[in-house]
């Protein structure tokens, strides 16, 4: 067996789980494939420690994850924008959310419940998902991450509580929840 | 919402978020990064070195360099013996002496410029050395500030 052909069953044992720490991140399937390719690239050139490495997910996946943050750096500007003119109208259209939910909720009954979970999550303004996923998904403190996005603890604290709050609204099946909060 | 309800919503989310699937990457992946590898491990002949070459180019790029080498040393040799080869040297002579002109053109030029400098007097040379040296940490200045505004204004979004 080859050294390519040891990195093509590496990449086929892990390929998932990079993909899906970016595609969280980013929210983009293209961008997240493209992601997914530079951080097999940069495996690939730490091969050598990495084959025989019990950490090699660990390693994949905060590679994944800092290559993400970075491609959303880049952009920051032009996502805030958005997100924030997004969260903004969805704010201020109560009801136009609430006949959405409706639908989400309808679809939640039909399809599977980590597709739609996942679909919440990946419609979800940037500034919302980004620290949201760091938060539950990568296990990173409130503090890691005003420090790694570059932005003050006070608006990472908002920011998870509005995602939260999003995500509570469009998946409103979520067990033991709605007896508590309503 | 209380404290309560929202560490329960946190808790709540959090069980949601960490029940979700990996997400199946595209089909195309490995076999992008895989050409993209392979493309990158070719290496380039500029890139391998003479000693790495296969004996079989190494033979022939020595016996090529050794003829165009003997060629060369044999070439100007003659050049310099052969009639037609004196001939063609004493007209590149010819031709470099109008070089000359540019030399006598820029003695000129430069004659002017300190006569030019001379009459204008030393106070003249301090204040255009105080304006640029100003000047350079104006731009020095401005574009630390500049940078830094733009460091706090992304610290801020």
């Amino acid at each position: 067996m080859t050294e390519a052909q040891h990195f093509e069953t590496f990449m086929r044992d892990y390929q998932n789980l990079v993909f899906s720490t970016a595609m969280r991140l980013v929210a983009n399937a293209a961008e997240a494939e493209d992601i997914s390719q530079e951080v097999f690239l940069k495996a690939f050139a730490h091969f050598d420690q990495l084959r025989n490495d019990p950490r090699a997910g660990g390693w994949l996946k905060k590679a994944a994850t800092n290559l993400s943050l970075n491609h959303l750096a880049r952009y920051r500007s032009r996502w805030t924008f958005f997100s924030e003119l997004f969260s903004a109208r969805e704010d201020q259209d109560g009801s136009e959310s609430d006949i959405a939910d409706e639908r989400v909720a309808e679809t939640l009954e039909q399809r599977e419940r980590s597709g739609v979970v996942e679909q919440a999550l990946q419609k979800l303004p940037t500034a919302q998902r980004v620290p949201l996923v760091l938060y539950h998904l990568e296990g990173l403190s409130y503090e890691e991450i005003a420090a790694q996005l570059g932005v003050s603890l006070g608006k990472v604290k908002t920011d998870i509580f509005r995602g939260r709050e999003t995500l509570r609204r469009k998946l409103r099946l979520i067990p033991g929840l709605e007896t508590h909060l309503r | 919402m209380n404290l309560n309800e929202q560490e329960m919503l946190a808790a709540a989310v959090d069980r949601e978020l960490k029940q979700l699937p990996e997400l199946r990457a595209p089909e195309t992946l490995i076999a992008r990064v895989m050409s993209k590898i392979e493309r990158c491990e070719e290496p380039s002949a500029r890139n391998i070195s003479w000693t790495s070459w296969p004996l079989r180019w190494r033979i022939i790029s020595l016996s090529v360099f050794a003829t165009v080498f003997c060629l060369a040393a044999f070439g100007i040799q003659w050049l310099f013996h052969a009639p037609f080869g004196t001939s063609l040297v004493r007209q590149m002579a010819q031709n470099a002496s109008g070089l000359d002109v540019v030399w006598n053109t820029l003695s000129v030029l430069a004659g002017a410029a300190e006569l030019a400098l001379q009459k204008l007097g030393s106070r003249f040379l301090i204040l255009s050395a105080a304006l640029l040296i100003t000047t350079y940490f104006v731009c020095i200045g401005l574009g630390t500030m500049m940078i830094q505004t733009a460091i706090a204004r992304r610290k801020t979004l």
